[in-house]
């Protein structure tokens, strides 16, 4: 066991050793010192007002006739008995002078009691001490100065001793501070609403410390986040010139941020600038239009509607279709087609209405009345389908494939030369119209919207004599 | 008359209260009680403070120590727990204590210098290799994991690949809020034990509730 024993001590020597590495600099000592700071204020306004009731059992009215805690912390350990107040003592405690006489003339015909000199004793010792505490916060500002303006030079001349001094010690060392983006500079100390954001989709904070900085204190509203953001930007340069000891100063981005902050001060709501833009995209001519942007009827793998089809409103009374309806598999025959939904000359087979199924007098008010159609729904011809024409087989040497093969390929695009399958990628909209590269059949020439009436009025037009 | 009762090995109860044979009679470490039963003293064991005294307390079945074991812990902060560890041990046995923070290591290595069979390690158990020249010689019984880190059961496995005996115990807790505060407790208990199917043997998954809120500890054998 006496491995063991020796490995033991070794390692002991060294976990200290390593304890000791971290304590040194100065880094440690200003966050705690900061974390001091808070913790005094706040004991001694506690203190403070202890002593401001403890003593009113004496002389209740120097309370309210000395406001401020310093000359009343004085008056009390200096003097104390309110039998032996001068002029000259209370001009040297730092009261003002006009208060002086009204102090004095209460003090003789005052409603405290008259207490013993024992008693005083104990307030003025818990005097001694608000005033010490005080005293204490005075000099940790003055040594957490210095020490800022050794360690983080530039940082502290932009940020502040205090500031800076809370920053450094929310993050933890000098290390991380230097390797942080501007953003999590500005948010430091807002991390409550910073994972609100995050995790439940908050507003995203826009300051943190960065909030009692004199600059955002002193704007506007609508300018305190732009500052903050301008401010952590040159905060986070600043950190970098010293971790990595490069001798510059911080006074022009000092400067910077004042002409920044009376920029924003001046701006009013109609005097905003414009952006400007280094890039603007090409005014683009001559182009064809997009899908979207073309009319209906240009639109050419679509169907216009016909009139008979179409339907002006719903009423109250009406029942809505169903989804299926809407597809076109209408289960209650008799209701008519609605205006949306597929092409009807390519309806599937085996699901037509019946149009002769129910006769006319069978229908109810629930069901649709074509009020803007005269003719009634089975005195209508039957619809002639154009059929698919993959489903039929073709003679061969007659079958076409989709893309049409170029002529000439030195004339043509590189997307366009390709001889063998399809076309690859998809066609740009603001390509030539020569292009043949299109995902949806053949091009169709832009012209007049066709009258699909005309050709279903007339079937022999295309399909010869038909029998119904 | 007070009541003993021996629950496992080292561990007992007193009155209902979980108790250690104390290693330094008189010496607090962090202001527990100290009781005479049977002329022995006892130090009693707060499941609240501890994670290993809730899951005792929750009735796991073994800690797999004795007199003479070789312990790694991780996450080993002031010493609460690894003080009743090395009261189970006792002399025979060494316990290693990893931890990150300086700041704790001054009361574990205060503690070290009291008891011969603490060893404190300052680094990094994300990085085993680091610490592997002290841990050479030396074949680990037991491995007690208590890190609040979001990669938890990753350290373990490292750790465990390197320094942990076959048919060794691990002992794994884990803080579900340090790897997903948002998701539900059961769901990401259940993805850090299939993380640890391939190589362990999953014994048992205990709710640590009431004593610590969304925790549970893994006991788990090395195949």
């Amino acid at each position: 066991m006496d491995n063991i024993d020796l490995l033991r001590k070794r390692l002991i020597s060294s976990a200290k050793k390593k304890v000791q590495e971290k304590y040194e600099g100065k880094e440690v000592h200003i966050i705690k010192s900061v974390n001091l700071l808070e913790d005094l204020d706040s004991a001694s306004n506690l203190f403070i007002e202890q002593l401001r009731e403890w003593y009113s059992t004496h002389f209740p009215e120097l309370d309210e006739l000395v406001k401020e805690n310093d000359p009343y912390l004085k008056i009390i350990y200096e003097i104390g008995n309110r039998e032996n107040f001068t002029e000259k003592k209370l001009k040297d405690a730092g009261v003002d002078e006009k208060d002086i006489g009204k102090i004095m003339s209460t003090a003789k015909n005052s409603m405290g009691s008259k207490t013993e000199e024992k008693d005083l004793a104990e307030i003025k010792v818990l005097a001694l001490n608000c005033h010490n505490l005080r005293e204490q916060r005075e000099y940790l500002t003055k040594y957490l100065e210095e020490s800022m303006s050794k360690e983080l030079p530039n940082f502290s001349e932009l940020a502040g001793a205090v500031i800076g001094a809370k920053i450094l010690a929310k993050v933890g060392t000098k290390k991380k501070l230097a390797f942080m983006p501007a953003s999590g500079i500005q948010v430091v100390g807002a991390e409550k609403a910073l994972f609100l954001h995050k995790k439940k989709g908050a507003k995203s904070p826009k300051y943190g410390y960065l909030y009692q900085h004199p600059l955002v204190r002193a704007a506007r509203y609508e300018n305190k986040g732009k500052i903050a953001r301008s401010i952590a930007a040159k905060l986070a340069i600043a950190v970098k010139k010293d971790y990595f000891h490069n001798n510059s100063s911080a006074k022009e981005m000092k400067k910077e941020l004042e002409e920044r902050a009376e920029e924003l001060s001046k701006r009013t709501p109609t005097n905003k600038p414009q952006p400007v833009y280094d890039y603007k995209p090409p005014e683009q001519t001559n182009r064809k239009p997009e899908f979207r942007e073309r009319r209906p009827e240009q639109r050419e793998w679509k169907p216009m509607r016909r009139d008979s089809e179409r339907k002006p409103f719903r009423r109250n009374d009406e029942q809505k279709p169903s989804y299926g309806s809407r597809l076109g598999f209408n289960k209650k025959p008799g209701i008519g087609k609605p205006s949306y939904g597929p092409r009807t000359d390519r309806r599937p087979e085996g699901r037509k209405p019946d149009y002769n199924s129910r006769p006319r007098t069978e229908w109810k008010s629930e069901d649709r009345k074509p009020s803007y159609d005269s003719k009634p729904m089975f005195d209508r011809k039957p619809e002639i389908r154009k059929e698919r024409s993959f489903l039929t087989p073709k003679p061969n040497g007659t079958e076409k494939s989709s893309y049409e093969k170029p002529k000439n390929t030195f004339d043509k695009k590189p997307y366009e030369k390709k001889p063998f399958g399809k076309p690859f990628g998809k066609p740009k909209p603001w390509a030539d119209k020569k292009s043949d590269a299109k995902p949806f059949g053949k091009k169709k020439p832009l012209g007049k919207p066709k009258n699909r009436t005309a050709k279903h009025a007339n079937p022999k037009a295309k399909f010869g004599n038909k029998k119904n | 008359m007070k009541q003993l009762k021996q629950l496992l090995d080292g561990v007992y109860e007193i009155q209902s209260n979980l108790a250690t044979v104390n290693l330094t009679p008189g010496k607090k470490v962090y202001g527990e009680e100290l009781v005479h039963a049977e002329g022995k003293e006892f130090r009693l064991w707060n499941p609240n403070r501890s994670k290993v005294g809730a899951a005792i307390k929750k009735g796991i079945k073994t800690i797999h120590l004795k007199k003479g074991s070789k312990v790694l812990y991780l996450g080993a902060a002031e010493g609460t727990t690894i003080s009743h560890l090395s009261d189970i041990v006792e002399k025979e046995g060494t316990i290693f204590g990893v931890d990150i923070s300086a700041r704790s290591m001054r009361k574990f290595i205060y503690l070290c210098e009291q008891r011969p069979n603490l060893i404190p390690i300052l680094g990094d158990a994300n990085q085993p290799n680091t610490y592997r020249e002290y841990l050479n010689g030396f074949t680990i019984d037991a491995l007690f994991q208590d890190v609040s880190q979001k990669n938890q059961a990753e350290i373990f496995l490292r750790n465990a690949r390197l320094y942990l005996k076959r048919d060794g115990h691990g002992f794994l807790s884990i803080k579900a809020k340090s790897i997903d505060s948002s998701a539900s407790v059961e769901k990401l208990v259940m993805e850090e034990t299939k993380k640890l199917e391939n190589e362990f043997e999953i014994l048992e998954t205990i709710p640590l509730h009431p004593f610590e809120k969304d925790h549970a500890m893994i006991h788990c054998i090395k195949k």
